[in-house]
Formats: C-alpha cells, sequence, structure tokens
C-alpha cells in the first residue's frame, strides 16, 4: 500500500482577479482509486477539475503526474506540447454536455477513431473495429457506427463519449457531472457502466458531481467543498453517514428521499 | 489470535444544525475477539449496538478510543488509518451484513454476491459459480438470480445480502441482525453457515435481537447500556 500515487496536488489555488474559485487544495489519487468532489454550485468544483487536468492554467500550485514509466512529471512545468500529449495517451475527460467532449460533425465511429490516430494508429480496418468494440461495450449498437452523434438521444451521446474517451485505454479520467442532464432511468444506465467499466479496466477517476446518490455509488473516496475550499474528506460511506461539519451535515439533510 | 480489540471507544455526534446537540451513542466501549469466538452484543434498542458495528467497520467516524484489527498479519488501528486502508481492510479482512441491504439500480442478486470475489480478483467463473451456490443454499429461486433484488420481499433481499457478506472468507464478520425478517427455516440455514464459518475460525462479533439464533451461535455477551443510565 505504499505505491507512488498517481496524482499529487498541492496548495492548488484558481483565482480569477480577486475573486477566489478554488484555494489551498491537497490530495494524492492513487492507481484504481475513485475521488468523488461535491458541493453546491460554485463551490468551486469545475475550476479545480479544470487546473487538475490542465484545462486551466492554477494561479497557485502544483500538479505531479506519475505517467507509466513512473517518472513523476510537474504538470504546470511541462512544455505545453508535452503536457498535450499525456492528456490524449494517459487522461480522458467526460464533460457534463455530451456536445463538448465529442465532434458533431463526424461519424459516431469517427469519433471514436480519431482519438487512435491521434495517437499515431493508421491501420484502418483495425481503428473501424476498435470503434466497433467500444460501441458495444457502452451498449451503442454497432449498426450505428456510420451515423452522426446529433442522430443520437443524450444518454446515447454520453456514452459515445465515454467511448471516446475509453478506447486510448487511459488510465486517469476526469469527469464532470456526467450525469447531469440526463434522466433518471438512462442516469441508472450510465452509472451501472461507468462502475463496470472503472473496475474492469482499474481506472482511476476524478468525479465532480452535486448529485450525492452519485457520489455514493461511484467514488471510494469524497471530498467535500464549500466557497473554494475542502470542508472534509474521508471515505464515501462514512463521509455521507457520519458528516462532520456543519456544511456536509446540510448537504445529507437536504437530499430528498424518493 | 485476537483478531478484533476495542478500546475505550467513544462516539458522540454534534447535529450542528439542530442546537448544535450532542448524542453520546458510545461510550466506554472495550472488548477483544479472538479467531473462532462469537461475541453478542446485548443491550435495548438506541444502547449503541449498531452504532458501535458501523463504527468498527469504519463507517462511523469514533471521537475517542481505538479498533484494532489484525489485517494480514498486522495489527491496524482503524480510528488512525486512511481510507484507503479501510477498503482494502474490508476488502479481505472484515466483511459487514447490514439490516437492510443497499440496492444498487440494475444490478442482478447473483452479480451483487458475487461482487466481493470478482473485487478480490477471483476470476469471473469462479466467482459466479460460488455465489449461485450461495443463493442455492440460502433458498433464493433461481429464477430471481438475474434480477435485481429491488422488488424482492424483506426476507429475499436479506437473503441476498447474507450471501454477499458470507461469500468471502474474511476473517471477522459483522452481523447486523441478520435473521430478522426471516422464516424458521432459513434462520436455520444462517446458523449453520454462521457455526461453518466459526469452524474455519472467523471471529463474528453480532447483533441477534433472535433468542435461538443468539443461543446457538454465542460464546459470549457483551451487555451496553445507555450514556446516562451508566451514570445513574
Amino acid at each position: 500500500m505504499s505505491e507512488q500515487a498517481l496524482l499529487q496536488v498541492s496548495d492548488l489555488a484558481v483565482r480569477y482577479g480577486d475573486f477566489v474559485a478554488c484555494e489551498a487544495i491537497n490530495f494524492e489519487l492513487y492507481a484504481g482509486e475513485v475521488l468523488g468532489v461535491v458541493g453546491e454550485s460554485g463551490s468551486g468544483k469545475t475550476s479545480l477539475l479544470k487546473a487538475l487536468s490542465t484545462q486551466h492554467v492554477p494561479s497557485q500550485g502544483t500538479v505531479k503526474y506519475t505517467p507509466r514509466d513512473n517518472k513523476t512529471l510537474s504538470l504546470y512545468q511541462l512544455p505545453e506540447a508535452k503536457r498535450r500529449h499525456l492528456m490524449r495517451s494517459e487522461w480522458g475527460v467526460v464533460h457534463q454536455n455530451p456536445r463538448d467532449g465529442l465532434r458533431l460533425n463526424v461519424s459516431a465511429g469517427a469519433n471514436i477513431g480519431e482519438r487512435l490516430m491521434a495517437n499515431g494508429q493508421r491501420h484502418y480496418a483495425n481503428i473501424r473495429q476498435q470503434a466497433s468494440d467500444w460501441l458495444t461495450q457502452v451498449e451503442i449498437d454497432v449498426a450505428r457506427l456510420d451515423d452522426m452523434p446529433t442522430t443520437f438521444s443524450g444518454g446515447m451521446q454520453q456514452r459515445l463519449q465515454i467511448a471516446r474517451n475509453l478506447v486510448t485505454q487511459p488510465r486517469l479520467i476526469f469527469m464532470d457531472e456526467p450525469t447531469g442532464g440526463l434522466d433518471v432511468s438512462v442516469q441508472a444506465r450510465l452509472l451501472d457502466l461507468l462502475r463496470k467499466l472503472v473496475a474492469q479496466y482499474q481506472l482511476s477517476v476524478i468525479i465532480v458531481t452535486h448529485d450525492l446518490a452519485v457520489a455514493r455509488l461511484l467514488s471510494h473516496r469524497l471530498m467535500v467543498m464549500q466557497q473554494g475550499r475542502v470542508v472534509e474528506t474521508g471515505l464515501t460511506d462514512q463521509v455521507l453517514d457520519d458528516p462532520q461539519h456543519p456544511y456536509t451535515q446540510l448537504l445529507v439533510s437536504s437530499v430528498l428521499q424518493p | 489470535m485476537t483478531i478484533l480489540k476495542v478500546t475505550d471507544l467513544q462516539k458522540e455526534f454534534v447535529l450542528h444544525h439542530q442546537n448544535n446537540a450532542e448524542i453520546i451513542a458510545l461510550w466506554g466501549v472495550n472488548f477483544s475477539l479472538s479467531a473462532g469466538e462469537c461475541l453478542v452484543l446485548k443491550g435495548a434498542s438506541g444502547t449503541g449496538k449498531s452504532s458501535l458495528l458501523r463504527t468498527v467497520y469504519g463507517n462511523y467516524l469514533a471521537t475517542r478510543g481505538r479498533v484494532d484489527i489484525c489485517h494480514q498479519g498486522k495489527v491496524i488501528n482503524l480510528c488512525k488509518t486512511d481510507p484507503r486502508t479501510i477498503l482494502h481492510i474490508r476488502q479481505h479482512t472484515m466483511g459487514y451484513v447490514s439490516q437492510f441491504l443497499r440496492v444498487v439500480p440494475r444490478v442482478s442478486a447473483l452479480q451483487i454476491v458475487a461482487t466481493p470475489l470478482l473485487e478480490r480478483g477471483v476470476d469471473s467463473t469462479t466467482a459466479i459459480e460460488k455465489a449461485q451456490a450461495m443463493l442455492q443454499r440460502l433458498n433464493i429461486p433461481e429464477r430471481l438470480w438475474d434480477l435485481a433484488p429491488a422488488t424482492f420481499s424483506g426476507g429475499e433481499q436479506q437473503r441476498v445480502n447474507i450471501a454477499h457478506g458470507f461469500i468471502a472468507d474474511y476473517p471477522l464478520l459483522l452481523l447486523d441482525e441478520p435473521t430478522a425478517s426471516l422464516d424458521e427455516h432459513n434462520r436455520g440455514v444462517v446458523i449453520q453457515l454462521i457455526q461453518a464459518k466459526k469452524a474455519q475460525g472467523v471471529a463474528v462479533l453480532g447483533i441477534f435481537h433472535d433468542a435461538v439464533v443468539r443461543d446457538a451461535v454465542a460464546d459470549h455477551f457483551y451487555e451496553m447500556t445507555r450514556e446516562d443510565e451508566r451514570h445513574g
């Protein structure tokens, strides 16, 4: 249990002028671990996720990542090109709105294949085969391989986005409200799929959500944010069943039971 | 060999939004439990029996005291360890059967029961076979195996929960009234399962309101009282 952490975050802060989006963020993430980041809208969850996934340069602090070759890198000291390469080869980002993570003017198959091509694969038949395999894995009919994602339902688009991310076998996935805009029944199916894939591929995941039920189902550990700061962390079931901080107690007690 | 040792355990809840009310759920709990032994918690409702199990499992955060667990040859104080280690202990050393099954939507009974083995890296054919045998043993009709237990009866759900808790070889089992909604026949099956675990050297910490089960499995009792009663 003493292996190297995949991600080490120290004293991270994101500020927009005088406004503090998040600050004093410290944590480590290990291989195969799912970390849930919960809190209300405006608590700084998405800003934190962007600063971790190199979508936004933080105002302060360091993010260290240990790639497959085991040589730890400090992300914001890397040249831009190297950061982009890491993002393509070791990471995935699942956006809340699938339209932000998909290319809408190319087919479903091309959306998946594109990532493989970006990583240097050139054999058309292989790429097409992998794209079909991944459509099946995310429970989309292979017959839809050449259809445009605009003809897909919201739930299917989200599953396509997940396939597009996982096809390159990333180790770390960032997810921002992945079940956000979906109907409850579609949400349950997606959650079940995510759980399966995370276990099967031993993925490390940082998932931002305001939905505590989603957090309970998917994450091992929770980080509760309020006004840009982490107010409580711990084992998911412990934080939700025995919340310590007043804000977490408020969050947990405010959930409506169906 | 001591599997579990609880020392001076205390649990207080502070309800920040309800006038900062302080509730003392556990106070001065001390006991130890050896391999192959079954310790039964006794006491009226509200004396903290379930809270004690949850604190030992790491589901509640102890306010004071120690919970020492023998995990893969090392003694670890659960109250002072990190979440990853607790998850590791739950995966390999400590199983827990709660009163109610927490149902995951769309996951079949068979899958739920097989999960503890799959998480340990057992291959899926073996895990599924063992899960089938376990469900059979607990008399869950085969036509239900591939269905999600949300629609099962209370007794069936409880038996799925027991199958899930008993399938892996945990050296320590925490049982929170596992027979509360079972008929006589299935209660008998659970008694046999507990006795078999004990014979294998598993340490059992349990709550059983049912006197028949209690008498059949208990080696020792631990009496719990309310904190205010202790102080007279």
